[in-house]
């Protein structure tokens, strides 16, 4: 199988570690695995674009400031449709992220982080790399978290029936 | 731009992890000064000038130790020098000069290769006087993790760097996604690419075609929950 083979057939992990973090923020059951960090939240916010897989363009897009509670979101989950886009906030450590980030590669886009960075160029440039460092990090630990549910069998059925109790709410 | 103010958009990479180890830092510094904007004409066209600048300075093609290496990564800018005659105003300028040259010559048309030959020397003629459209794509590259990301989504934009990147340091760029990333992630099995290939979507939550074939979803075969 060539590579491009595999990120095409693997692509539907990305739908559904985007439909277990919009599922796992909005019922308050953590991201992460040991979070002893009590200063981790994660939620969608704004914007989010649900789409089936054979018909990309009928796209259906929520705006709302809690989309991942709205009613359309829903119905659009139970229909069959995904989430294909998503606008994600993050605190962390007293910082603040919003980025949008899209199915099925996981790209992050429009990345701000709230915070201040040095007024010199070059200092602005240390500290928005860093930022940058801190988010990918945390966001890969996401996905490792949920790779490591998704590759149990017996956890991940557990896991995907909250996921769908959470769908049916 | 990207790097220095706004919000961040960028495609990010991972170096082929066949090629030969990292990069010497040296050899780096001078790759980027022999692809400094507008230095190699191989990789230019009167429409088009790529190359590197300096990430704070667009204007500054030159490059040593100081300007590129950050403490755990290096930071510099990709060029793109676009030079376009407007098509409105080029036929206009064709038709008069065509005319020009028909009656220089006494004649009432002309050939082909004739009419070609005077296309090139207005377009050649136009594209020295046209101003060209600068855009700087910051680019940062964590030299010892193998990654790197360009600041754009322009998929134009994105393989025109590629190209570049590829001539200059002989390294290809592998798009990072839910899929290759899966080797650069830390507390996951060795195995973990054989593993999630293994999957099959969860019914309950993903609707049919995605990924894996219509056939296995229907059946469930291959499929652990």
């Amino acid at each position: 199988m060539d590579l491009a083979t595999k990120i095409e057939r693997t692509g539907f992990l990305s739908y559904e570690f985007l439909a277990w973090l919009a599922a796992r923020s909005e019922l308050g059951l953590g991201i992460l695995a040991d979070e002893k960090d009590a200063t981790l939240e994660v939620w969608l916010e704004k914007r989010l674009v649900l789409a089936e897989v054979d018909v990309p363009a009928e796209s259906t897009v929520i705006r709302s400031d809690e989309p991942s509670t709205s009613f359309e979101t829903k119905t659009s989950l139970r229909l069959g449709k995904w989430i294909r886009e998503a606008q994600v906030a993050i605190i962390h450590n007293d910082i603040e992220w919003h980025f949008q980030v899209s199915a099925p590669e996981l790209k992050l886009r429009g990345i701000k982080c709230k915070t201040e960075f040095k007024k010199d160029e070059e200092g602005a440039v240390i500290d928005r790399v860093a930022s940058l460092e801190d988010l990918l990090a945390l966001w890969d630990l996401f996905y490792v978290r949920f790779l490591a549910l998704r590759l149990d069998a017996d956890t991940w059925k557990a896991e995907a029936a909250r996921i769908e109790q959470w769908i049916l709410q | 731009m990207g790097l220095t103010s706004g919000a961040m958009t960028y495609t990010h990479f991972l170096l082929d992890p066949l090629a030969d180890g990292e990069l010497p830092k040296q050899r780096i510094i001078t790759a980027l000064n022999d692809h400094a904007l507008g230095v190699n004409p191989k990789l230019n066209t009167p429409e088009l000038r790529v190359g590197f600048v300096h990430v704070l300075n667009p204007l500054d093609a030159t490059f040593d130790f100081q300007k590129v290496f950050y403490t755990n990564f290096l930071a510099f800018s990709y060029r793109e020098d676009a030079k376009r005659i407007p098509s409105g105003t080029f036929k206009i300028l064709l038709k008069e000069e065509m005319e020009k040259e028909m009656t220089a010559r006494n004649r009432q048309r002309l050939n082909k290769a004739e009419k070609e030959e005077i296309k090139e020397l207005l377009r050649e003629r136009l594209l020295v006087q046209a101003l060209p459209d600068i855009k700087v794509f910051d680019v940062l590259w964590f030299h010892q993790k193998g990654e790197l990301m360009v600041f754009s989504s322009s998929r134009g934009v994105v393989e025109r760097f590629r190209k570049l990147f590829r001539a200059v340091f002989e390294r290809e760029l592998l798009t990072r996604n839910h899929f290759t990333s899966l080797t650069r992630l830390d507390d996951v099995p060795r195995d973990i690419q054989s593993q999630v290939l293994a999957l099959s979507p969860t019914k309950t939550l993903v609707p049919p075609g995605a990924g894996a074939s219509e056939q296995e979803w229907e059946d469930g075969s291959g499929d652990q929950d």
